[in-house]
Formats: structure tokens, sequence, C-alpha cells
């Protein structure tokens, strides 16, 4: 090839080899069967590259040859396209077709099938997670449709290897253009007028930074590219280095043109970044063969060389003065600036270092103009930027978005949300040096100042996701273990605080820690940070100070209640379902005393904590099983049905436990409510030997088990023989005994109140015509109910809302005689807080549920609900939850004929008849007291379960009834309060420690539990689920993996 | 070029573009420091000691990466500057072996003149100790290497390169770092001419004469 020696012979060129891209292009898959060519694009990124993509080409390629169709199918290997995690891809154009996962005996059916016959292979193409619809063209995809592909649009499209395909996508025009049409100062203004701002991550104007070296006095002067990518979870400049290598050139040559005195440039790439540099060497090499590089370019006097230095993969060689003097062939230590770069850099000329990406844009700002970059972004920060999108999210990889764009759009549109189920949680922004953004800061614009103004950077552009199981100090700590092994040592604060920090950090998620360790940990952030030499110390501490400051609450969990929220700090806990009970059950103990045919000690064991094991055994939301190791492969042990299994064998064959009781006290304890929180105190003050009266303003006890939960759920009879199991403490329960002034309890001699009043009032939609007959609150239609009140109950019931509240309603009513029973719920059906197990049952039994939907009106004939006007609801940005929160749509109203409606939109407590004394209420009218000891304001007065915290779970509740429970005895003592709970085991029940055989542990499905039959249940109370038998509780239980052993 | 800079309310008339941390101390004035080396082209400014508060900037500045201009006003003492170089000095005597009975440069030692001069207590342990516990270098018939008092100020590594025989860099990373021949081995085995040039510059004792 000869040089290319004018603007005219480069643009010859590029319409004579535009023919060959374009089948790339063609989107249209209806061109496919008439088309004269078929492309295969095959993406030779990093994550396809090991899922195996060599072997997809070598195959490919084989059948091409075999069948004799080389001038018809052509294969060609791209850079990355971006979705990593489901590499090997595979693009056939026309049509742009992404096949998915790629597996080597998939190939022979996609070539006999799609590239032979034209029919698209559906199996192999992406699935929607959530509609498990098969998209088959790739810009449908959720995860590329909504990115704006400007670094990586040749990505996918170009063979990187050959720079005439570079040229034919308008490669080295911006070039051409410079050269012939524009002076150097056009050139810079061009870039100026952009407003393109360094994408390395400190965010700093690149036109300046080529001003400053301009204006620099020199007359040799370098331009450096930082392709030392480095952060953990990074890879969105080997992207570029991989597939679209010459950007990289033109750009820093336009750059090299627009400074002036610029002959020589470096790359400095890491060395672990092999095909990154061959690629680059060989773009560099193309380059000079057509003139685009090196003397005379273009024909021009301009000369620019570019030469590769290998980085050994020093993360500090990624900060550009250590950048510079790794170059000059010296150990890569930063020093102190000033002087800048652009007065002293290379080998002590004015140089500039600007990053991969920002180098790769440079020649479309030139070709495209300053406009077209600026047209997105934000106000100050634009164009786009390139992000790798990890962690825990469903859609891994490589994205491309518009500065500024939410942070939950990243991760819940393009990244498809978080697998599992899981909830999210954080966003680690930056790599080592940034930090995290929390759910509640979702809609945060991701560009330079908001991430900034939330204690993050931007960085290069590293998005770590981060679902509950990640464990915040432990992300501090991950992050602070990389850069104290990354310090070069140089400095003091960094070389020797950074250790320090960890220390601190090590001692709290070893249960060691105090709550000055933070203050200590903040201290000495702030130190590092302010006299480290170089970004990396300066920025080492972002981690800890980021965490501290959005999840403080988790540190104090760590120090004062030795938990570890995410069970995941391992020196906290014998085991995460242990760790995760409110309770804290020793579940392997009692799963493993089932396996050894052993059930009614298992009871034993199970009561030494929670005096309501068939009850909890049937409601409970089970959180421990959200954090079962076993569910990180397969379903998690079913511990709340083992726990029933128990207690419910205990029953039937008799077995009591009646704990020992301590020597009398004379003190006496008054608890207002016989829920699970006043029970649980009652049972543990009784142990101690305190006489214990409880105030029941219902004519039953057992609170919202006995009023709330229906007798399907958790049959009364169960209920009642365990409260009759804790009275035999001696504990007096009176019944419909409200208590109108806890003052008088004191009066009345006792010495300390319990206040476990729930919540029982329920919160109303506050619609237009909600005031008449037929319209009940969940909370009231389920007591009277189960208080065996009549009820008419309507032949079409709408329920509103989505939690657990809701569905009991819905299902209490479809039992009661209801014909239709719909739910209408605001958001989505994932949003809903009911137990997944619960709406799953509810729809199979018939029940309606809208979705999206809100009711605005209650439509009455002859004073009796007769219709609901309903709106449909979009949803909009993002809440604090980190759910999207719907807006109505206005003009979607329809009406859903009903006799009667039932809200379950909210609970409260009920102290409109309870004079608190100095006790004082806050948010949702709930008692205000400390978190940890339960004190109220006022002295001797305690409170706990819903009353405290709002609706919430029976296990929440009885914990914070064992809570209140040892504060009030040490208050008794005239013992100072303290934030934890004593827990002493009564009797040492001792079970096997032997470790669970291989085929224990190998995959083995969940034994289910059988239920009554759906048609069954229309009619009757019954309960619905049944208990294991011995054999299914035994095999069950042999799915432990005994995470304690060990 | 002349011209006028303040420090500490005094006058000194200097050459524009001179080191502000050598100014200082031929004028008598004392700012600690360890990585100094006068004329050093690239101030290692790794010590984090010498620091200065300069008229017009919101932070204290090292003056070993400054030079002098014009109508300058400088502080070389104030409760930000004191924090500063106590968090520097503490932190570098966690990883020093401190046993100054028993030092050959007791008495000489810079820590030692360093926490006189700014009331620093050598044995406050401030944070906890780092003792790198790594065998001394004996292999020299003049001199030892103990890199267990090295405080990485550099300055022998400079010296070594620029009047000795170049055989000694810095090696491994962060909190492990220290002054090494290549690949560790013994300093008699290396090219070392035994110009001394270590051991007169090594401020804490890690370099000495037999």
């Amino acid at each position: 090839m000869p040089k290319i020696t004018s603007l005219e012979e480069l643009l010859k060129l590029q319409k004579s080899v535009e023919p060959k891209l374009k089948v790339r292009g063609d989107t249209n898959f209806s061109h496919f069967k008439s088309t004269p060519e078929i492309c295969i694009q095959q993406c030779r990124g990093m994550g396809c590259t090991a899922a195996g993509g060599d072997r997809i080409t070598e195959l490919f390629e084989g059948l091409i040859k075999k069948k004799g169709l080389s001038t018809k199918v052509n294969i060609v290997r791209t850079g990355c396209l971006g979705p990593c995690e489901m590499g090997p891809t595979v693009i056939i154009n026309p049509g742009d077709i992404l096949y998915v996962r790629v597996k080597p005996e998939d190939v022979n059916e996609i070539f006999e099938k799609h590239i032979m016959k034209g029919e698209i292979v559906e199996r192999l193409v992406y699935h929607d997670p959530t509609t498990k619809k098969a998209i088959p063209e790739r810009l449908k995809i959720n995860f590329l449709a909504d990115q704006e592909f400007r670094i990586l649009h040749n990505n996918g499209i170009i063979d990187p290897w050959d720079i005439e395909e570079y040229i034919a996508r308008g490669g080295y025009e911006a070039l051409g253009k410079a050269l012939y049409k524009m002076k150097p100062d056009d050139v810079l203004e061009e870039v100026k007028k952009a407003g393109l701002r360094g994408r390395g991550g400190a965010g700093f104007p690149t036109a300046t930074k080529w001003g400053f070296l301009k204006s620099s006095p020199g007359d040799v002067k370098y331009l450096v590219c930082n392709g030392d990518e480095g952060d953990p979870g990074a890879y969105m400049n080997r992207a570029v280095l991989e597939g679209n290598p010459h950007s990289i050139i033109e750009g820093m040559a336009l750059g090299a043109y627009a400074v002036g005195n610029v002959k020589q440039g470096f790359a400095y790439i890491r060395a672990e970044y092999p095909l990154a540099i061959e690629t680059l060497s060989a773009a560099i090499a193309q380059a000079r063969e057509y003139g685009l590089l090196g003397k005379n370019i273009m024909g021009t006097d301009f000369e620019f060389n570019l030469d590769i230095f290998p980085g050994a993969g020093a993360f500090v060689c990624g900060e550009e003065t250590a950048l510079l003097i790794s170059i000059e062939g010296k150990r890569g230590m930063p020093r102190q600036r000033p002087p800048f770069p652009s007065n002293k850099g290379l080998f002590g000329k004015p140089s500039a270092i600007n990053n991969v990406e920002t180098w790769s844009i440079v020649p479309r700002i030139i070709r495209e103009g300053a406009e077209w970059f600026a047209r997105v972004g934000s106000e100050k920060s634009k164009g786009t930027k390139s992000f790798s999108l990890v962690g825990k999210v469903n859609n891994v990889g490589l994205v491309e978005v518009p500065l500024g764009t939410s942070l939950g759009k990243i991760v819940f549109d393009i990244g498809g949300g978080i697998p599992n189920g899981k909830r999210y949680k954080a966003t680690q922004i930056g790599g080592p040096s940034g930090g995290v953004i929390p759910i509640e800061h979702v809609n945060v614009p991701v560009d330079y100042e908001s991430v900034t103004a939330l204690g993050a950077i931007m960085g290069s552009g590293g998005l770590v996701v981060m679902d509950e199981d990640s464990c915040m100090v432990d992300v501090a700590k991950f992050f602070l273990q990389f850069t104290r092994d990354e310090s070069c040592g140089k400095c003091v604060p960094c070389r020797a605080g950074i250790p320090k920090l960890l220390s601190l950090l090590n001692k709290i998620t070893s249960g060691k820690g105090t709550l000055e360790d933070i203050d200590k940990i903040l201290e000495l952030s702030e130190m590092i940070q302010k006299s480290s030499i170089c970004g990396l110390g300066q920025t080492a501490p972002n981690p800890a100070v980021s965490t501290i400051r959005h999840f403080r609450d988790e540190y104090e969990a760590h120090i004062i209640d030795k938990k570890c929220p995410a069970a995941l700090c391992q020196a906290l806990f014998r085991a995460p379902c242990q760790h995760t009970c409110p309770v804290g059950l020793d579940v392997p103990g009692y799963v493993a005393l089932i396996k050894d045919d052993k059930p009614a000690e298992a009871y034993k064991l199970i009561m030494q904590r929670l005096p309501l094991p068939m009850t909890v055994g049937r409601v409970c939301p089970h959180p421990c099983e959200r954090k079962c190791r076993r569910g990180q492969v397969e379903d998690p042990v079913a511990i709340r049905h083992l726990k029933r299994y128990a207690a419910d064998y205990a029953w039937e064959h008799g077995i009591a436990y009646t704990p020992e009781i301590k020597a009398a006290k004379a003190e006496r304890v008054a608890i207002i409510g016989a829920g699970p929180a006043g029970l649980s105190a009652a049972w543990d003050l009784a142990i101690e030997g305190y006489k214990v009266t409880i105030f029941e303003a219902l004519p039953v006890a057992g609170g919202m088990l006995a009023v709330g939960i229906p007798e399907y759920r958790l049959p009364k009879e169960i209920l009642n023989r365990e409260i009759d199991n804790i009275k035999k403490l001696g504990i007096e329960i009176r019944l419909n005994t409200p208590v109108n002034d806890i003052n008088t309890l004191f009066k009345e001699g006792y010495k300390a109140v319990f206040v476990g009043i729930g919540a029982h009032k329920g919160d109303k939609l506050g619609i237009p015509g909600e005031d008449v007959e037929g319209v009940y609150d969940a909370i009231e239609f389920l007591r009277n109910i189960n208080l065996g009140k009549y009820i008419s109950v309507g032949k079409k019931v709408a329920v509103v809302g989505g939690g657990n509240s809701a569905i009991d309603a819905a299902r209490v009513a479809l039992r009661k005689g209801a014909e239709e029973v719909h739910i209408v719920y605001r958001r989505e059906r994932a949003d809903m807080p009911a137990e997944e197990e619960e709406i799953a049952a509810a729809e199979e039994e018939g029940i309606k549920i809208h979705v999206l939907t809100t009711p605005v009106k209650v439509i009455s004939k002859d004073g009796k609900v007769a219709a609901i006007e309903c709106q449909k609801m979009a949803l909009g940005d993002f809440d604090r939850s980190g759910r999207r929160s719907p807006k109505a749509i206005n003009g979607s109203e329809y009406t859903i004929e009903v006799d009667m409606l039932i809200e379950a939109i909210g609970q409260q407590p009920d102290t409109a008849s309870l004079r608190l004394g100095e006790v004082k209420t806050g948010k949702g009218g709930t008692l205000i007291a400390d978190k940890r000891t339960l004190a109220t304001d006022q002295k001797g007065v305690f409170t706990g379960g819903d009353a405290f915290t709002g609706p919430l779970t029976v296990i929440e509740a009885i914990a914070s009834g064992q809570r209140a429970a040892a504060s009030i005895k040490r208050f008794l003592e005239g013992k100072d309060l303290i934030p934890t709970v004593d827990r002493k085991d009564a009797e040492s029940i001792t079970y096997s420690n032997v470790p669970p055989t291989d085929a224990e542990t190998a995959e083995h499905a969940r034994v289910g539990i059988a239920e009554i039959r759906p048609a069954d249940r229309r009619t009757s109370m019954r309960e619905v689920a049944l208990n294991y038998t011995a054999r299914e509780a035994k095999e069950e239980s042999s799915r432990c993996l005994r995470c304690d052993i060990g | 070029m002349n011209c006028t800079i303040i420090i500490d309310g005094s006058e000194i008339s200097v050459k524009t573009g001179i080191n502000l941390l050598w100014v200082a101390l031929d004028h008598g004035i004392d700012i600690p420091n360890l990585c100094n080396v006068k004329d050093i082209p690239r101030p290692a400014a790794s010590c984090r000691l010498c620091y200065v508060e300069i008229k017009g900037r919101p932070e204290p500045v090292t003056s070993c990466t400054e030079t002098a201009h014009d109508g300058m006003v400088i502080a070389t003492d104030s409760v930000a500057i004191k924090r500063l170089r106590k968090f520097s000095f503490d932190l570098l005597l966690s990883h020093h072996q401190v046993n100054c009975s028993v030092c050959p440069v007791n008495g000489k030692c810079e820590l030692q003149r360093i926490a006189h001069s700014q009331h620093f207590k050598i044995l406050e342990r401030r944070f906890n100790r780092m003792d790198p516990s790594i065998e001394e270098d004996k292999s020299h018939p003049q001199f030892n290497y103990n890199p267990n008092k090295c405080v990485l100020c550099g300055r022998c590594v400079y010296i070594c390169t620029s009047k000795g025989s170049g055989v000694l860099d810095f090696a491994y990373h962060g909190i492990n770092t220290r002054v090494s021949t290549f690949a560790g081995i013994p300093l008699a085995k290396t090219g070392c001419n035994t110009c001394l040039e270590c051991v007169r510059v090594c401020p804490a004792g890690s370099f000495y004469l037999k």
C-alpha cells in the first residue's frame, strides 16, 4: 500500500472500502434471504475469549471452507461488544442478530439454520429474564438498547487489525480535516467547545490541559496515553485498545497537531493486556505504512510518532507522575506536583497525559463537531462515558451512556437489576479511589460533580454493584487491601497509614472494634488524604470514609451488636443463619438434631430461646434462609419448616419444655399487650423470677398472631397451646383489660412497664368517597373475622395494597364467600412487600392482581360501595427504597365494580386511648425509645415490637421483647442499661459435630412441603401448609452444610 | 535575580526560584526534614515533615518542593503544620526499630533531633508497631545495613546513584518497601565501591560503620 499523501486519497480509500462494511451495519433481517453477502461478527473481547470464543471462530471458519462459501460468508473478529457475561457472542448480518453464550456444539446448528436457511435459532438468542421472550435483534436487548455508542461505536463492527475498516468508518478523516483545513488553534478550540473532560477520573478539561502544554516554553514536548487501567473490575480502556486502536492514534496525532512541537507520543499500556499491546502495535505499524503516522503525515510536513511502553503492572503507575517516571525507565514512584507535567514532564520536558478514552473520542469531536459531542451529557459533563458494570447485577458488561444518566438506569434498566431476588444496596464507583453510592441516592446523575458531592469519584468508570449480601465494612477492607498492596511505599502517610486503617477495619470486622475506632479511622483518613504525595494515597481512604458516611449504622452493628448485617464477617458468627436470626436461634444445632432423629431435643434447643416455635415455624418470614450458604447455589435449607417439624413433633408426643425458674423476686412487671413481643418479654422475665402481669385489651391473647394472621396460616389452636405453655410460668394474662394510663400501673405497684401494644390501627387511603359502607381496613377486617364477628363479605372484593396484610385479607375474603377478589397494587409485582410464597398462593387460589394500579375514587350507590375508579401508573424515578416510584397516567382511569373494598396500605400503633406519660411518639405513631436498650424517655418504661418499629415481623417482635426483658432486668437490679443482650442457654444440649458427607453436600433439591389443594382452600379456613413427615424432615435437614463446624 | 520573601516575620533576600527548604535551613530556620538532599533535582518529598504555610495557599505545603518568589510569606509553625508533621513522624516511628540505647547513631540520630526540636516523643507509640524484622546485611567489611531502621528517605539511593556505584534502589511495595541491592544480594557481592556516602547521609542508623 502506497502512503496516503492527501485528504482526497484518504477519502477515495474510504469510499472504496465502505461497501465491504455495508453488510455489517445492515440491521434489517428481511434483507438476509436475498443478500449476496453475509457477515459473522465475533467478539474477541476478554469475556468472550475466556468463554471459548476462539474455538467458535475456528468452527465457523471450518464450516465456511467446508461448504465452499468463502466468497459469500465472511467472519470477522471485532472488539468487545459489551455484554461480556453472555459470551461468546456472535452477530450475524444482515439483521444484526445476536447469539449469546454460543458453545462449540451450537455452531453447526447456527450455520445450518441461520446461515444456510435464514432461520433464527431462537434457543440461542438473548431471552429477557422477566418476560422470557426471545430477543434476537441486538439493539432491542435492554442492556444494549439504552446505551449510546460513541466511544465504542466501532466495537462489534470493525476488525481492529484492519486500518482500512477504520478508515471506511470515517477514521483518519478528522486528522485529514485538521491538517488540511484547520489551524492547530481551531482543533484546540473545537475540543474546548465540546467541553471534553478527562476520562481518567478527575475530569480535568482536556483543552485546558492541552492549552497549558501549548503555552509551556520548549520545542520538545510529549503526549502520553494512559492505558494503565488497573482498578479491580474495570476494563473500559481495554475494550477501546483492543477494539478501536486507531482512534487512539488519530486522537493523539490531533492532540500533537493542536499543541505543536510534539513529535513523539507514548502509549503506556499495562503488560497484563497483551492483546491490547499487540493490537495497538499492529495499528501503529499499519498507520505508519499508510503514511498516517511518522514524518509527512498525509503528505503534509506534520510529523508525529507513537511508541508503546508496556507498564509492568503497578497500579500506582496510573498516576501521571509515576507513569512518566516509569517511561523514563525508573521505578514508578510519583513525585510531588507542582511542577506539573505540562511544565516539567517526561524527561523533564513539557508533557500532557490523557486517558485512552479521552484520546479515542477526539477524532469524532473534530470530524463531527463540538456540538455533536455536547448534544448528550449533563450541563458540566458533556458526552458519553464507558463503564464496566460488574458485581451483583444481572447484565455484567461494558456500558456506554451519556454522562448524567441516572445510576438507577444503569443498574436496573441496562444492568437488569439484582440477581436472585436480592435487594440492591449500593454501587461502588471509582474503584479503590472512589466511594459507595447507597440505594437512597440511586437517582444520582452519574457525572463528575454529582458523584463527587456524594463522596465518591467518577474514576475511570468501574461500577461495582452490591446487594444485601455485601458488607460495607468488608468492601472498605477489600479496597484498602488493594491500595495497601499497590502503594509504592514512597511517602509515609500512604505507606504506613493505609495498613493502620486496614488494621482498624479488621478490628471492627472481627468484633473487637469500639466506637472510637470509627473516629480514629476518620482522623487517620483525613491525615492520609491531606499529606500523601499522589492521588493514590490522597484517595485511598475514600472507601472507608464513604462507607462510614453512608453506612455508619453498619459499622455500629459490627461494633455494638457484634453483628454483620450481610452475614459475611466470619469472625462474628458460627453460622450465617443463626447470625441473621433476630433471636439468634441455634439453627445448625436443631437441624442437626432433626437429622439425627432427635426432634424432641431439637424442640428443647429451640425453646431455650423461642417460646413460640410452632407459631414461628409457620409464619416467620425466615430471614435466616436468605443467608443460608446452600442458598448461594440452590434453594436454601427449609429452616422454618424444620422448626415447625420439631415443634409439632413435641406437641404431638406430649413433650413440653418448662424452663427452670430462678428464685422469686419482689418486683412486679406490667406488660401492656399480649402480642409476641409482650409474651416473649413476659417469658424471659418470669424465668428470672419476676411476677409478670399482661394487660390485653382484646378478648384473646396473641396480638396480631391471634387477630391479624388468618386461621389457614396459623390455626388458633396451635397459638393458644403455646400461650398456655407460657402461662405455666405463672404469668397472668388479663384479657379485655385495656390500660388507660401507664402511670396508674406504677401507682398499682408495678416497678417496670413494657408497652407492646402492636400496630393495630389501619391506615386509610384518603380518597374521595371512602367513608361508605363496605369499605374496611385490612386490620379491622381480619380482626373481626378472627374474633368470629359477623362481616358481610361481598361477592366482588377489591383489596388495595401489596403487603402480607393485603394478601391475607384477599385470601380470607375468598374463603368467606367472595366470588372474585382483586388485589390492586401501585407498583410492579416484584415490588410487593408480601412474601413471595404468599403471593403465589393467592394467585393459585384465583386472586387477580392488578399491578401499577391505584384507586382514586370510591363510587357508591345507596350509601354502599359499588365500584372503585382506578388509575394506571407508570414507573418514574427510583425512590429511597431503590424501587421506581409510580406516577399516575392521566386519562388512564377505569372502574372495577366491587361491593367490598379492603384497604391494606399500612398500619400504626393505636395510642389514642393510652396515656403514655413521658413516653414520646414519632413517625407513624410509633413509640420512641433507644434502639438497643428499648428504654423510653420515662424511667422504667420500655417498649418493643410493632409499637416501636411499626409493622414488622413476628420474629423481630419476639427479639425486641427479649431485648426489653434484658433491659428491664438490669433496670430492676439497679444496673446501667447496656446495648447488648447477654443470652445464656439454660441447659447445654449437645449435638453432632460431624461435617456433612460429600453425598450430603452435593446438589439436592429442597424437600417441598405438602399443601391442601387450592380448590379445597376456597371454602375452608383449614391450615394450607402441611407438616414434613419424619423421612422428609431427615432428608431436608441433611441438606444443611453445617457452616458452624470448622 | 533576587527577591524578598518573609519567613516567620523576617524579610530575607534570596535568589528567585531557589528551593524554599534550603533557603530556610541556610538562614538557620529549623524545618524538620529527613529526605532532603541539597541540590537533588527532584526532591523526594517523601518524609512529609517539612511542612510550611504559604500565604494564599489553603493547606500547608512541603517546603522542599516549593521555590522562592518575590513577596512570598511563609510561616514555619502553626497548629495545622504541627499536626501534619507529628502525623508523619509518629507513622515513621511505627515501623522504625526503636532501640536507641544500643543504636550506633544514638545521639546523632536525626529522628532524635527532630523529636527534640519539635517536642515529639520517640516512645509515644501512637500507632501500632509494625516491625519489619528483616535480617541485617553485615556482609560488607566496612559498614552494615539494618533495614529495620530505614525510614525510606531515599538519600542513600540518590547518593549511591549519583556519587557511588549505583547498587541501591527501592524494592517491593507498600509497607514492605525497602532499600535493597539488586535481588537482595549481599552488599559485599555488589559492585559497591565503598565510598561510604550512604553511611554519611543516612539519618536514622540504617547504614552504619562497623
